[in-house]
């Protein structure tokens, strides 16, 4: 089972880019681009920041794949 | 502006320790470059040092989370690698000499880069979800 996200909706909602987050975060565009894809889930550390960012709980921008 | 949460973790900078140390000892004498004991070590923890100070002068860490677990993955795979190669050589009884360390070593380098950079290359162009 893997994590889905809604991260592109809450950027575009905030209207930054992959790469602001990314410096805001204190990660690289690229890793921001594989968590948007699917490809790399982010540590609870990184996701926690990211909710915080975004002002939301982790579960509203990150959930559980449906099996 | 100097960023001192980019610094390396300490499994960071124990890896990078240890490819330049085997770099500099395994790759080096491809090219009649031959380097002591403490100058390979010496060399290692010196560009150790600088890969930590341009990480801290960066916005961003040159290895964050995602680089550092694709990194952790790759060395791995470089000591199954290097692990099931040692296997021949003990039942063969081969000498082992400073050659056949350094090109296991090498075998062992090329792997950690080679899974580096498929990885890094199949998240830039690789398309779909992983899952």
């Amino acid at each position: 089972m893997g994590i889905e996200n809604c991260l592109k909706v809450f950027r575009a909602e905030k209207d930054i880019t992959q790469a602001e987050l990314a410096e805001e975060v204190g990660v690289s565009r690229q890793t921001v681009n594989a968590i948007e894809t699917g490809k790399y889930d982010p540590s609870l550390e990184l996701a926690l920041k990211i909710a915080e960012f975004f002002d939301a709980e982790v579960e509203e921008v990150f959930s559980l794949e449906d099996r | 502006m100097i960023n001192r949460e980019n610094m390396l973790p300490a499994r960071m900078n124990a890896l990078w320790f240890t490819y330049i140390a085997l770099f500099l000892f395994a790759l080096l004498p491809n090219w009649e470059v031959y380097l002591g004991t403490w100058e390979v070590f010496g060399y290692s923890l010196l560009t150790t040092m600088l890969v930590n100070l341009w990480s801290i002068y960066k916005d961003t860490p040159i290895m964050d989370e995602r680089k550092q677990k694709v990194a952790t993955e790759a060395m791995a795979w470089a000591f199954v690698v290097v692990s099931v190669l040692l296997v021949p050589m003990a039942t063969t009884g081969a000498e082992i000499d400073a050659n056949l360390v350094r090109d296991t070593a090498s075998m062992g380098l090329w792997t950690w880069l080679l899974f580096f950079s498929v990885k890094n290359l199949l998240h830039k162009y690789g398309g779909g979800k992983r899952k």
